[in-house]
């Protein structure tokens, strides 16, 4: 796999889902959303290679559909991320078990008494300390080194977490549209949209697999077409933690880096199971679903808005004893739909 | 016996998502209302509520309850307001399946949409594209429903179990493909055509649907989804499902909000007179008597002036041919120039910004584990704050949206919203000395366990999307009063078209049991007038904003603030400085710009220009300096 880092030069605009119609219901409000579903950036980079191997407009020519697929077929591209990275090294979303309060970080844990509850019979994450005002660290990442003390079950530092805020920061845009004929307003074309501006030092970053051309430089991503330059770089994801059975059965832990679309109902019951993982599901820690849509431009219609689990989702599992391999083997694997888009890719850690 | 709790939602995903004051009362009022079937079910199957405090069985107290019980209260028999939280605590028969709350809010939902559908859609779904399909997949997978039940553990350990249960997330909204909501942008618009490919199709299935619902209740650029649509329509067959009228019509738009204390100045004026004689010179205009009853207790008897459209109290909205496409050329010009008189006999236009007031308990789960706390008292002073509130609302001219267990919600006129929250605080803190009393334990430090409550406040031009408004009260109230500031405090922010102009958070007093820091920054407001606040503070602003960080608000060591801004204040005055009066003008000034979090005295060595600022839009109202 080789990686790249996407710097942007400008703001970045990457919109949500709500309609954005020209001439509607006075000052339209378009949010923006961060970072990029791997579609988004699949989608730019794939139209940055054609256009590095000579496309221009238009449909892609065969040679290209044969490098670089068409529409949802990937052909021999394989991609990985989107990540965030600071200063070339990749961050990754908190575990949802790991929870803060002011510099404590403490994990949440499946607790020993089964719960009756709407899913069944649930062991549900607990803490055991008494501190107070703990919080999930939903809009925050962790440096390698802290994700992999994460996965061996140690306290992160925490110095390897970064809050969004220190990584990007939201900026309203109110714009207005102009008929290019007349270079006059239109009338009711007043829009708000939020951009991102990426701290100094933070970029996005993604692997790819398939594509062995030049890096084509710059590229636009996202909405209203703003430039970023795309390198190559070296990135390493966490390593797996040794895992050790105990009472006759193997514990571990698997926690999504990419959103995931898993259409089996396993994910949402104790007992049941993850797509390719050995095991059962004992427990959840499990954030809301994030919506992925786009814009089909060949039959010029929204794609779908489908709900995905989102990263830092961290399931707790049982597996048979003599399994450790077949769990590692897992790791930094894709599970679920669209997993040659990135989508769905999850580490392996441990839990007692 | 065993315990019940059980939790419906999305809160925010259903309430904030409004484009009118209309919608998200009503939002507010169906979560309630739906709440309240599942509590129903509840006892009707031999159970009892234990939090909150509703009544019993037999002797229902709360006034949604009670009608949805069919035994309405005679002090409140058509109850308006959501009093229901989403969340409550039960005792059940061990044989109680709690499948039966989730049964009963997706029978009263159903029984909703489907009258809804009947009355409105149906009549117009063969011009949609799968209307019914996406329709029925809508209803049927939009609530969320939790519960954990069991054992009594007897250490209040159970107060956890649905915090517990909310770490794993387990709904997921279907696929919706298609154009989206103009209402919730997460839903597809019922008329399942592309707008890229079928616009004349889509227009026409919402043309239809316009002309079956009404232009109030349907504008003309809405499209939505059969949920917002739902929220929209059900005022209008209330009393067919659910038993009694509801007023939706009564809800104040937001410029209407806006200009309430200029109306009220106006009113009597022989301009507004003039204003009504030249608006209905051929005949009484329906569209421009949109507000005809807006229940506002300070223009009771306001008479018709006070029932003109919202937009017609504002030059800029009367000016737009958009806004008011119903005025001819003429006769706008003609109310333009007798708006002007009477601004010009007011002393002043309509403010445009108008106040959004979200407050919430703090620490409720830790109160109701707590071990020397017996929870009924805390269900019981619920139940007391929340009687009140709409009564201490509508003493400052405001609508109470919502108000019940420890949360309210309402709309306020921008210049009695601060003391409207300061009431409410008042109010809730009685609710808890009352029922404690000398029983109120000690807290980890050895003080007597404080019982708070937190605020965000916005100040938001009437322009400004209610769904923005509403995303930024919870921001304010959950990460700045709360988060940031640790609970017992009051967030304000200004929200203007093109975003936040202003933020501001303080303790509710000056020092633990001094002052009310609300009251400092009414009486700064009114001791300045709009023209010097206009410039002096925007003089603070650009002088002393370099003199702190822009996060931190430490100031330069050493550095006396108090000479500073007295000097700037004498300097702006420029010949009538009065030194004296100076020194006193900015001792006040000083108090909302320290650094106080909740419960603590202020932080000397601090310097919050943005209480400064907060005080020039107090005192400007906002008119025409806002930058």
């Amino acid at each position: 796999m080789r990686y790249y880092l996407l710097e942007p030069l400008d703001t970045l605009f990457f919109r949500d889902g709500s309609p954005f119609n020209a001439g509607e219901t006075g000052q339209m409000e378009v949010l923006g959303t961060f970072p990029p579903s791997p579609t988004t950036v699949v989608g730019a980079l794939r139209a940055a290679f054609a256009r590095r191997l000579g496309w221009q407009y238009g449909d892609w020519s065969e040679d290209i559909k044969k490098k670089l697929g068409d529409g949802a077929d990937l052909g021999p591209l394989r991609f990985s991320g989107t990540y965030v990275a600071k200063d070339g090294e990749p961050l990754f979303p908190v575990p949802l078990h790991l929870l803060r309060s002011g510099r404590t970080l403490v994990f949440l844990r499946p607790g020993e008494a089964a719960l009756s509850t709407d899913i069944g019979e649930a062991q549900l994450p607990e803490i055991s300390t008494r501190t107070k005002g703990l919080k999930p660290l939903e809009k925050a990442y962790l440096t390698r080194r802290g994700m992999e003390k994460a996965l061996r079950g140690e306290t992160p530092d925490p110095e390897d977490v970064f809050e969004a805020s220190e990584l990007w920061s939201g900026e309203n845009r109110v714009g207005i549209q102009r008929d290019p004929d007349s270079r006059t307003t239109n009338e009711d074309a007043l829009y708000q949209t939020t951009h991102v501006r990426l701290k100094k030092g933070v970029a996005l970053a993604a692997g790819v697999e398939g594509y062995e051309g030049e890096a084509p430089g710059l590229l636009t991503l996202g909405g209203e077409s703003r430039m970023a330059n795309l390198k190559p770089c070296e990135l390493s994801l966490p390593e797996a933690p040794s895992l050790e059975p105990g009472g006759g059965s193997l514990r571990y832990t698997a926690t999504l880096i990419t959103p995931a679309r898993i259409r089996d109902e396993g994910w949402r019951k104790p007992g049941g199971a993850l797509p390719g993982l050995p095991g059962r599901v004992v427990s959840a820690c499990v954030g809301k679903p994030v919506l992925i849509g786009g814009w089909d431009t060949e039959k010029k219609k929204p794609l779908p808005l489908e709900p995905y689990l989102p990263p830092g989702s961290t399931w707790f599992m049982e597996a048979e004893a003599a399994k450790p391999d077949e769990v590692k083997e897992m790791h930094t694997r894709h599970i679920g739909d669209k997993r040659e888009w990135g989508y769905g890719q999850i580490l392996i850690g441990g839990w007692r | 016996m065993k315990l019940l709790h059980f939790t419906l939602g999305p809160v925010q995903g259903f309430v904030s998502q409004a484009r009118r004051t209309r919608d998200l009362w009503s939002g507010s009022f169906l979560l309630s209302y739906l709440s309240g079937q599942a509590m129903r079910a509840v006892l009707d199957g031999g159970g009892k509520i234990a939090f909150p405090d509703v009544g019993g069985q037999t002797n229902v107290t709360d006034p949604l309850l009670a009608a949805i019980m069919r035994r309405p209260l005679s002090t409140d028999e058509n109850p308006q307001i959501g009093s229901l939280p989403n969340r409550f605590k039960a005792e059940v028969p061990d044989d109680f399946d709690p499948k039966r709350c989730r049964d009963a809010v997706q029978s009263g939902w159903k029984g909703i949409a489907d009258v809804v559908w009947e009355r409105y859609v149906a009549p117009v779904a063969e011009h949609g594209n799968g209307t019914k399909e996406i329709w029925e997949r809508q209803v049927e997978s939009f609530w969320e429903m939790s519960w954990v039940s069991g054992e009594d553990p007897g250490d209040r350990s159970d107060q956890r179990w649905l915090d517990l249960r909310k770490n794993w997330r387990t709904h997921h909204p279907p696929a919706e493909p298609g154009d989206k909501c103009t209402l919730m942008g997460n839903w597809q618009e019922i008329s399942g055509y592309v707008r890229a490919r079928k616009r004349k199709s889509q227009d026409a299935f919402w043309n239809a649907l316009r002309q079956e619902s009404g232009e109030l209740n349907l504008g003309e650029h809405e499209r939505l989804c059969a949920i917002a649509l739902i929220k929209r329509l059900f005022p209008g067959v209330a009393e067919e499902v659910i038993g009694w009228k509801l007023e939706a019509g009564t809800w104040p738009s937001t410029p209407y909000m806006a200009a309430v204390p200029w109306i009220e100045e106006a009113h009597e004026r022989s301009e507004a007179k003039e204003y009504l004689c030249i608006l209905e010179e051929d005949g009484t205009p329906r569209w421009a008597f949109g507000e005809y009853d807006t229940k506002l207790p300070c223009l009771r008897g306001a008479g018709r002036f006070a029932k003109l459209d919202g937009n017609l109290f504002h030059k800029t909205a009367l000016d737009n041919e958009r806004a008011m496409p119903e005025l001819s050329a003429q006769k706008r010009e003609k109310l333009l120039d007798v708006l002007s008189k009477l601004n010009r006999a007011v002393g002043h236009p309509a403010s445009p910004f108008y106040a959004l007031l979200l407050m919430d308990g703090d620490r409720l789960g830790s109160l109701l584990q707590h071990d020397q706390i017996d929870p009924k008292d805390v269900s019981r002073a619920l139940a007391r704050f929340t009687e009140g509130v709409d009564e201490i609302v509508g003493e400052h001219c405001g609508r109470t949206v919502y108000a019940g267990g420890d949360d309210v919600l309402a709309l306020l006129p921008l210049d009695r919203a601060l003391s409207a929250a300061e009431k409410l605080r008042e109010r809730f803190l009685k609710s808890f000395d009352d029922v404690l009393g000398v029983r109120r334990p000690k807290g980890e430090d050895g003080e007597p366990l404080r019982t708070t409550i937190s605020a965000g406040l916005v100040f938001a031009h009437y322009n400004t999307t209610l769904r923005s408004v509403m995303r930024e009260a919870h921001r304010l109230l959950d990460e700045v009063a709360k988060d940031k500031n640790g609970r017992d405090s009051l967030a304000v922010s200004v929200l203007t078209g093109s975003g936040r102009t202003v933020e501001w958070v303080s303790g509710w007093e000056e020092s633990p049991g001094g002052t009310l820091i609300a009251r400092h920054l009414q009486n700064l407001a009114s001791s300045f007038d709009e023209q010097f606040a206009g410039r002096f503070f925007y003089n603070v602003r650009e002088r002393f904003g370099v003199l702190t960080g822009e996060d931190d608000h430490t100031l330069i060591p050493g550095l006396d603030a108090e000479k500073l801004l007295v000097a700037e204040y004498l300097k702006s005055r420029e010949r009538e400085g009065d030194r004296e009066k100076a020194e006193a003008v900015i001792e006040q000034l000083l108090k909302v710009c320290r650094e106080r979090r909740g419960g603590e005295p202020a932080d000397e060595g601090t310097l919050d220009v943005s209480g400064a600022m907060l005080v020039r839009f107090l005192a400007t109202k906002g008119r025409g300096v806002e930058r």
